[in-house]
């Protein structure tokens, strides 16, 4: 379970209630009304009454890859604050991050109606291996050139995902879809811009943005990965549609941009999901145990096959020293004062 | 009258090499017109369009905007208050060049009637 | 010639006439503008790296979006800001480049505030509002001034304000409600903040150059005036939300209808300012630097994909 760590399973069917949240944390925040009031009410409860528990945990599982998702790349696009190529770009960026951000809150707050924790809690609390992100978003943000390909690659799945998912029984995922298509459409619109202009430039810039093509392309895998659950996902209509299909149509929706740039495609990177290798981030073999290193902790993403302990990236909770690193720095003003609202 | 002398701005020299001034108009709903809000540094008017949405309709509401080079605007001196001066009586285009007709409707035991009045009972049939 | 353009424009200027960009304007006008206005982007743009280093430390994300869209407002209104600058810079023939390099050469000066250290989360605060209070007041005042595009821009930036106004009192009074040790933490970062605060409204004398922009009617108001209604507004709230202001010097004379209070260090907050010698005024500007150096292959990219879009 990503959502509430071990051993907190919310009755199903409670709607509105976020049962058991004794442990204070929501209230201690103290910013929960205005979120709530200023979010986009998700409607997930109704599904969720008489859910079976595979389909309920599946769903959790997508939600957290959804919200990780937004709320680390709009982090990360947040760091870009004031250092951006120009003024005007700057105020234009901000806006994206602000809206991936935004994003989170509204999958965050979806989680809570299924009875998982307050947002800021799930947001600010939660260990990396509880995490859900792909590793793309968590990687830092080296230059502009990997910034903008790697936007513009998790901005195209984005999409991908979302026009999939408008098609979703869970009334929360397909009505937020919707909405978040119409903003994506300018942040894709904008990466796509940036990224043809880089290759159109030549010379240095397009060296940086091959450079930066090598340096995206390896996480591609771990980014198309739809999780622990994902026949589940598929077969209960929450997201319905393979990922064989969505990559599809991401490649539908990159190649022409690359093309356009003067980028040789490079194909497609071996889908990481059907591997039976021990993948793991950065490159390096885990052994039979899969602690993960920098978080000393055996993530729950593991699953045994064929009689080898696999171990997937993001989706799975198996994540690089980027996040944490991200994280230590996001729970800094929270972490040492867990009564305080803020 | 020349050109490059938009009502907040300078001559037509970029400010930068490769980049122009465009001049941004955001329209707040398809019932207002475009109102000039500033200006945008870019080396394109796509550009120019992408950045100015952020820089100018991140809060309340758009439908439309227009960036327009500053050089391919011709404007009105500024300080040439001579090209719109009205110096002579002008009242008889105006409704408040008319204010005594209300006063002559009482004679015929009768209202004046009003813009406002009229809309209103028309449109709210 | 110059004698009777100089007599039209100072007749503008007492009607109470806006003067716009392509007008003509005495140089002295035009570079009173230009120092005052390049400053004040300036400004923006540094003030945006005190409270950047807060977004990703934001404690919940409410204030992580919030404070985002404050940071963004700040590089926005420098934005604003730099276009009135650049068009008044042309025809000295100065660009945007030649503007943003005027702060790594320490060519144009930055507010005192934006060359201190803000560390803790209470300084996000107080920043929000105090120092945003204090350029507000500041900024309010310079609305009716004589130069049309500076007066627009203005009211768009003022408008904004109202925004950051709430952002920082929303801050300050989670901290004043919370625990001990975050009102603690209010109060350093009050006591930090002060004797900077009262210095950003400038030295008390009407220096030759505050009286010629009161005769362009570029601005109104003396700084001691600004000062005056600074503390007038923002003292008894400080007091209200149980914080004590650091000065035994500080109180309402009933007489004079005027604040007494002690002098902040003008010589050592001036130097801070005129010789970037703050301590985060190297560290901020390395970061603009940053910005526009590191960047600048990618200005230059736009430009070449421009030409290589037209062939």
């Amino acid at each position: 379970m990503c959502a509430g760590g071990e051993g907190k399973s919310a009755a199903p069917g409670a709607r509105g209630m976020a049962p058991e949240v004794s442990a204070a944390a929501p209230e201690a925040r103290g910013m929960a009304p205005e979120v709530s009031a200023a979010a986009p009410q998700p409607a997930v409860a109704p599904e969720a009454r008489g859910m079976a528990p595979e389909v309920r945990a599946a769903l959790v599982d997508l939600l957290c890859q959804l919200a990780d998702d937004e709320l680390t790349m709009g982090h990360r696009d947040s760091q870009w604050l004031g250092l951006a190529p120009d003024v005007e770009e700057d105020v234009a960026f901000s806006s994206i991050a602000q809206d991936e951000v935004g994003h989170a809150v509204y999958f965050f707050e979806a989680l809570r109606q299924l009875g998982e924790d307050h947002p800021d809690a799930l947001a600010f609390d939660r260990p990396p291996a509880a995490r859900r992100n792909a590793l793309l978003v968590e990687r830092s943000n080296s230059d502009w050139a990997y910034t903008v390909l790697r936007h513009f690659v998790y901005d195209a799945w984005d999409a991908v995902r979302l026009r999939a998912l408008t098609a979703s029984r869970v009334p929360a995922l397909a009505q937020g879809a919707v909405r978040m298509l119409r903003e994506e459409r300018y942040h894709l619109l904008h990466m796509e811009t940036w990224v043809r202009a880089l290759g159109q430039a030549g010379g240095e810039a397009l060296d940086r943005l091959t450079a930066a093509v090598r340096a995206v392309w390896p996480d591609l895998g771990d980014l198309f990965d739809l999780g622990a659950h994902a026949d589940t996902l598929l077969s209960a209509g929450v997201l319905p549609q393979p990922a064989d299909a969505l990559v599809r149509a991401w490649v539908a929706e990159v190649r022409p941009v690359f093309e356009a740039s003067g980028i040789p495609w490079p194909g497609l990177p071996d889908p990481a999901p059907a591997s039976t290798e021990v993948v793991v981030p950065g490159g390096a073999v885990v052994p039979g145990g899969a602690v993960v290193p920098g978080t000393g902790v055996v993530p729950d993403g593991v699953v045994v096959s064929g009689g080898r302990p696999v171990v997937f990236g993001g989706r799975r909770g198996v994540h690089t020293e980027a996040l944490d690193e991200l994280l230590g720095e996001m729970t800094q003003v929270s972490g040492p004062h867990p009564s305080a609202r803020w | 009258m020349r050109s490059g002398g938009v009502a907040n701005g300078a001559g037509a020299a970029a400010s930068r090499p490769g980049h122009e001034v465009y001049e941004v108009f955001v329209q707040s709903s398809a019932l207002e017109p475009h109102t000039h809000v500033g200006s945008v540094l870019a080396p394109s008017a796509e550009w120019a369009l992408q950045v100015a949405r952020e820089n100018f309709a991140r809060r309340g509401t758009a439908v439309n905007l227009w960036v327009v080079r500053r050089r391919d605007i011709a404007a009105t001196p500024a300080d040439d208050g001579d090209f719109f001066v009205r110096e002579f009586d002008r009242t008889y285009r105006e409704v408040s060049g008319y204010s005594d007709n209300a006063r002559r409707w009482k004679r015929f035991k009768a209202r004046a009637m009003t813009m406002d009045e009229v809309m209103d009972d028309v449109r709210g049939g | 010639m110059t004698q009777t353009l100089y007599t039209r424009f100072m007749a503008r200027i007492e009607r109470g006439e806006k003067i716009e960009a392509a007008d003509w304007m005495p140089d002295d006008y035009r570079q009173l503008l230009l120092r005052l206005i390049h400053m004040h982007a300036v400004s923006e743009i540094m003030g945006a790296y005190p409270e950047k280093e807060w977004v990703p430390r934001a404690p919940t994300l409410r204030r992580k979006l919030s404070l985002m869209a404050k940071v963004q407002d700040e590089i926005g209104h420098g934005q604003l800001l730099l276009r009135v600058a650049e068009d008044l810079a042309e025809p000295l023939g100065r660009t945007r480049d030649d503007l943003m390099r005027d702060v790594m050469t320490g060519r144009v000066k930055f507010h005192n505030v934006f060359h201190l250290e803000a560390p803790t989360w209470a300084d996000a605060g107080i920043i929000g509002w105090l120092v945003d209070g204090a350029a507000i007041i500041t900024q309010t005042a310079l609305l009716d001034c004589s130069y049309g595009p500076y007066a627009r821009v203005l009211r768009r930036i003022c408008a904004e304000e109202s925004f950051h106004m709430q952002h920082g009192e929303s801050i300050i009074l989670t901290l004043a409600e919370g625990t001990p040790a975050q009102r603690e933490m209010l109060q350093e970062a009050l006591e930090r903040w002060w004797e900077a605060l009262l210095f950003f409204f400038g030295p008390p004398e009407v220096t030759a150059s505050a009286r010629k922009m009161m005769e362009y009617r570029i601005r109104s108001r003396t700084n001691e005036e600004l000062r005056q209604k600074f503390l007038s507004r923002y003292v008894p709230r400080i007091r209200a939300v149980g914080l004590r202001i650091p000065d035994s010097r500080l109180r309402f004379d009933e007489e004079t209808g005027r604040w007494t209070y002690t002098e902040p260090d003008w010589e050592r907050l001036g130097r801070m300012v005129r010789e970037n010698d703050g301590p985060k005024s190297r560290e901020r500007i390395g970061l603009r630097r940053r910005a526009h150096e590191e960047q600048a292959w990618v200005r230059d990219a736009l430009v070449r994909a421009g030409h290589a879009a037209m062939v």
